[in-house]
């Protein structure tokens, strides 16, 4: 991973050719990004939140365990969590992108305070060199007080 | 000379990556999250048990930034590092979490409140024009 490398992958302006980009990157390396999960809730898929001052377009929504709507966002799983998977050679984790749904509704709560919950898979992932991992998602809550997937990344679990 | 780390900074949540750019390129997984309470991880190599580099995906530096120094005091991590991209040489971690919370959070105040209002401070006063908007300006 080089800074050319990041400027390339986000230098597009619009969110689909960046993710287009990426999707092509992550081919040439022997991954696929994984399709929409089926267990979310797609009735607000396309609309507009401010997350931070920026604005963000709903992909979906899951209701988590603790009864919260926690939103996933278009531009934040692009430009966040794909691109901090390359850039710190976890793109093998991306394929386990389609699980946040289930890990949001059946994953154990590791760490929960009133602006953040952090959950860690149930389920033991085999990764590359036949590790074990778990995968780890990170919810926050923005300031109009809306819950977001933050980050999904791969924890080694020895 | 220290070991050289890449770095990169995402303003949107006061997220840091530090890379070392000495060893071969290996899939990694986060290790030791827990520890440093899910404010800063070691980035570990899966085929190696390496440690790779570090990060803070998931937190956000600048709320965290204290108790992340209480955090790195208890649990230190040895070592002195150059980063290029800040003019750091032969620096320690928490020198290096300084330098990137004084240069990249604590000079953003100003908006940063805007994000994170703080609790208490008085709204600023609204200016009131004292002269009438230009027509061209005037919504129809």
């Amino acid at each position: 991973m080089t800074p050319d490398l990041i400027a390339w992958l986000t230098a597009p302006e619009d969110v689909r050719e960046r993710r287009a980009r990426m999707a092509g990157y992550l081919a040439n390396e022997g991954y696929l990004l994984p399709p929409p999960p089926a267990d979310a809730d797609y009735d607000e898929a396309g609309a507009t939140h401010w997350v931070r001052s920026q604005e963000m377009t709903v992909a979906y929504s899951v209701v988590d365990q603790g009864g919260r709507r926690v939103y996933h966002y278009v531009e934040h799983e692009v430009d966040h969590i794909l691109l901090r998977r390359i850039e710190r050679s976890e793109e093998w984790a991306i394929q386990y992108l389609a699980t946040i749904p289930s890990i949001l509704r059946r994953g154990r709560v590791s760490e929960e305070d009133p602006d953040r919950v952090v959950y860690l898979s149930q389920r033991v992932y085999v990764a590359p060199a036949g590790s074990k991992c778990r995968i780890r998602i990170i919810v926050q809550r923005t300031e109009g007080r809306r819950w977001y997937v933050a980050t999904l990344h791969p924890r080694w679990d020895r | 000379m220290g070991r050289p780390l890449y770095f990169r900074f995402d303003s949107f949540d006061n997220y840091f990556c530090l890379k070392f750019t000495d060893c071969p390129r290996e899939p990694t997984a986060v290790w030791q999250d827990d520890l440093y309470e899910y404010r800063f991880q070691l980035i570990r190599g899966l085929r190696t048990g390496e440690i790779k580099g570090f990060s803070n995906d998931g937190g956000d530096l600048a709320q965290d930034y204290p108790r992340l120094m209480e955090l790195l005091a208890q649990h230190p991590i040895p070592g002195l590092y150059d980063v290029p991209n800040l003019n750091l040489t032969d620096a320690t971690l928490p020198q290096i979490i300084t330098a990137i919370y004084e240069r990249y959070v604590a000079t953003r105040r100003a908006e940063l409140q805007q994000v994170y209002p703080v609790v208490g401070a008085q709204a600023p006063v609204l200016q009131v024009a004292d002269r009438p908007a230009d027509k061209s300006q005037t919504e129809e």
